[in-house]
């Protein structure tokens, strides 16, 4: 990316909130002109990343940077950059004009008062500055260079003899803006969103798209180096919302500001953006053009977020080739090289990429079980084996035929899978037992002291007899997803919580569950369950692997 | 269709059921109205005169309690919105008031009763005055005494209404108003006050009439030495022994209900329709 370009730079950026993390280490940088959209589902941390951008919240780590300097702590008042509320959040009080007005009537614009030269103050307290630093320095400076100092600040002390005898600076003055340009500016400001002889009506007899447009044209009037919109078609409707989209692209296009969009709409995100900030539980998952997070996309989660998609766990076989579907297919070889054999991996096709066949012609057979008209094709669920398969095409098939499916190689998105354990920090209770994600269990903690057992006393001794001190020592647990079920019986164990994400791997869904205590449990099942369902979360202590921190095994 | 629409007719339920109301309002708002009006337009024999008035208007005596009471009611408004804003601001802003307790404590003392209010609080300014200047307070200031007597009395009222309202405020429209520009100190005054216009309005209005008629604070804080109209009424009715006495104590009210009447229209010319709508109380 073009470095002289960048407009503005997250680093690091994170926000706590009351212990939780809202955006977790988020780094960014957006050039000069760029029509950016953050795209997650609610919570995932977008809005507020926008909110930290426009000086709101402020970041409880990394520094944001406007055109290289750090504007991490600047109030929003003193920032260039104008926001577009999601419920528009005009002054109810104040008609359209002074609405358009407001920010206009508290701008201060410089200019130079001709002929008039003043005393360069700046230069001075600099020079001063300066000054001080050497005579510090010079405290435990060698003598070559106390001297090569005394000299310096001699000559800075003359040149502020001399700045403060010779005004040198060109006069600079603020004036406010003249009745006559926030006339013009609002004008034009109206012109734009296309509501021209809208001023004197108040804003309680506009409509909600109407209002929408007001509240863009009040934050474009002050010309801002970045326009800020959280979520601002979201109170429209569809045909509203398709019209604004269009003419937010068109308004980007003629205005050439920067422009940060927040959506959790994935269509808004693919039809209006340049570049696409994916997000979900505070992270960045991935960045890119619509086109590259489309054809292209990192993960699981991103690949489910971004359009329809079938996602399935494969494993990387050898030759070129990835299982799924209880077959091998093959793979691209640039996918392949980034893998070993035997790697569990996400293997996303999307519908429209599978070729279908005669039975018998492709890789895997299929039984088509419904099939829906969409207009310009047919969407297809296709049974193969356990596992379903969404396939769009325009060919006509009737239910219940036997189907061959194809994919060609470069089509198979092959995907690191995340993780296939959960991992949590526990500790050793008095009774020997392991306690981690609030609950108590009964896990053999004998293997983890090799040579040790527990004598008739019930303490754990070591081969020579000594007593094992390993109360409340912290160790890592690791729990496989297979050794995780979960229940809406909530007597089934002492862990309760809600699931937050399903996503559907083809022949089961991989869950998250977490609970009031904000431990998350990610867990395969072949039942199809609710977001926001309370569930028990039972452990199969058997699979339980711990191992003592800081010993490598 | 026919039948049910003639049984309407014959008798409307609904409309039956604000028939205790009206009477209510008849028996306790209206009628007594009328008889301010009658004794106020009467002489003692009840033949229609104006002699009250001219009773009434010519003294200068009159003129003066008047006028106390209305710049009494005038300072004692003015000073309870001026505190009351910035508490009731502060109470309304969740992070300083996450539960609610803080409007309890400052709503609290209007639980106790007003008059035993009244003389504690004569006794501590009393004695406040006391130790510092060695003097008693409602003697020898008897109208600063009044005031903050009705401040104290009052203030309650001031805080409920702009509370209410200011929990309601649209805090989006603060967060815009510095997004375009505006310092913290413009946005006070450019948006927030604007947003609580309705809730000032109510403030001033709970706590103007009340001062206007109430005399007890009065009485209480100036050890019965300033006479306000509250307490020309009460003379005229309860302890004067001039047979026309009931008929200027009428008179009397009528003049305080037309200043709080008049105050209210002014009121009304600060504040557009819309407001008037979203007002907290009124």
């Amino acid at each position: 990316m073009d470095k002289e370009n960048i407009i503005i730079s997250l680093q690091g950026v994170t926000k706590v909130f009351d212990g939780t993390t809202v955006v977790d280490n988020f780094n960014l940088d957006i050039t000069k002109g760029e029509f950016v959209t953050f795209l997650g589902p609610s919570g995932c941390g977008k809005t507020t990343t926008l909110r930290m951008i426009a000086g709101f919240e402020l970041p409880t780590s990394g520094v944001i940077l406007l055109n290289g300097q750090d504007i991490s702590l600047l109030p929003p008042y003193k920032r260039p950059i104008n926001t577009v509320f999601q419920r528009y959040a005009l002054f109810a009080h104040l008609n359209i004009y002074n609405n358009i007005a407001f920010g206009l009537k508290l701008k201060r614009i410089p200019y130079e008062v001709p002929g008039v030269m003043v005393v360069d103050k700046e230069q001075i307290a600099y020079n001063k500055a300066k000054i001080k630093e050497l005579q510090r320095a010079n405290k435990t400076a060698s003598e070559e260079e106390k001297a090569q100092n005394e000299a310096t600040i001699t000559q800075l002390l003359e040149e502020n003899q001399n700045l403060k005898n010779n005004p040198s600076k060109q006069l600079v003055k603020f004036r406010r803006l003249s009745k006559a340009e926030i006339k013009e500016k609002v004008e034009r400001a109206l012109k734009v969103v296309d509501l021209e002889g809208f001023e004197k009506r108040d804003i309680s007899t506009l409509s909600g798209g109407q209002q929408q447009r007001i509240a863009i044209a009040r934050a474009i009037v002050n010309e801002p180096e970045i326009l800020l919109l959280d979520e601002p078609l979201g109170a429209l409707d569809l045909k509203m919302r398709k019209e604004m989209q269009l003419e937010l692209k068109a308004m980007h296009k003629k205005l050439g500001i920067t422009f940060i969009y927040v959506t959790h709409d994935q269509e808004e995100a693919l039809t209006m953006s340049d570049t696409i900030v994916v997000m979900n539980d505070a992270v960045i998952q991935q960045v890119g053009k619509p086109k590259e997070i489309y054809d292209e996309p990192n993960n699981a989660f991103v690949a489910d977020f971004i359009g329809e998609s079938n996602i399935y766990t494969g494993t990387m076989a050898k030759d070129n080739k990835v299982r799924f579907l209880n077959k091998y297919w093959d793979a691209d070889p640039v996918d392949f090289g980034k893998f070993p054999v035997n790697e569990k991996v996400d293997v996303v096709v999307r519908p429209e990429d599978f070729i279908l066949g005669k039975a018998g012609s492709g890789v895997v057979d299929g039984v088509v079980t419904s099939k829906i008209f969409k207009g310009m094709h047919y969407e297809y669920i296709i049974n193969v084996g356990k596992s379903e398969v969404i396939v769009q095409s325009t060919a006509e098939l009737d239910e219940g035929i036997k189907v061959g499916l194809n994919v060609e190689p470069v089509n198979i998105q092959i995907m690191k899978k995340p993780f296939v354990s959960n991992f949590y920090d526990g500790y050793i209770t008095k009774d020997y037992k392991v306690e981690f994600a609030n609950a108590e269990f009964d896990v053999d903690v004998l293997p983890l002291f090799p040579g040790a057992k527990i004598d008739e006393n019930e303490v754990l001794i070591d081969d020579k007899g000594n007593e094992i001190d390993v109360v409340d020592m912290e160790i890592n647990v690791e729990v496989p997803f297979e050794a995780i079920t979960i229940s809406d019986d909530p007597e089934a164990s002492d862990i309760h919580g809600h699931i937050i994400s399903l996503i559907y791997l083809g022949d089961h869904y991989e869950i998250m569950v977490r609970t009031d205590e904000e431990e998350d449990f990610i867990l395969n099942s072949p039942d199809l369950w609710n977001e926001n369902d309370e569930v028990s979360v039972i452990i199969d202590k058997s699979q339980i692997h711990l191992s003592r921190k800081g010993v490598k095994k | 269709m026919e039948a049910v629409a003639r049984r309407r007719h014959r008798f409307n339920f609904r409309g039956s059921l604000c028939m205790p109301y009206a009477v209510f309002m008849f028996l306790f708002v209206v009628f007594p109205l009328f008889l301010v009006v009658a004794y106020a337009f009467t002489d003692a024999n009840w033949h229609f005169s104006l002699s009250n008035w001219a009773t009434v208007f010519t003294e200068g005596a009159n003129w003066k309690v008047i006028g106390v009471t209305f710049i009494i009611a005038m300072i004692t408004t003015a000073i309870c919105i001026l505190i009351a804003y910035p508490i009731a601001l502060i109470l309304s802003n969740k992070k300083y008031n996450k539960n609610k307790v803080l409007v309890y404590i400052f709503l609290i003392p209007m639980w106790i009763n007003f008059v035993i209010r009244t003389i504690g609080l004569k006794a501590l300014i009393n004695g406040l005055s006391q130790a510092i200047g060695g003097f008693d307070l409602t003697a020898s200031a008897p109208y600063v005494a009044i005031v903050i007597g009705m401040v104290y009395d009052y203030l309650p009222f001031a805080i409920l209404p702009l509370y209410n309202q200011m929990i309601k405020m649209d805090t989006k429209q603060i967060e815009a108003a510095a997004d375009l520009g505006a310092n913290p100190f413009v946005t006070f005054w450019k948006v927030i006050i604007p947003m609580t216009v309705p809730g000032i309005i109510s403030a001033i209005m709970m706590t103007f009439m009340p001062t206007m008629s109430s005399y007890v604070i009065a009485n209480k804080m100036s050890e019965n030495n300033v006479q306000i109209i509250g307490n020309m009424i009460e003379h005229e009715f309860l302890s004067s022994t001039s047979e026309i006495s009931n008929h200027v104590g009428s008179t009397l009210s009528l003049v305080m209900l037309a200043i709080i009447g008049i105050s209210l229209l002014i009121e009304k010319l600060f504040t557009n329709k819309d407001d008037a709508r979203k007002a907290g109380i009124w």
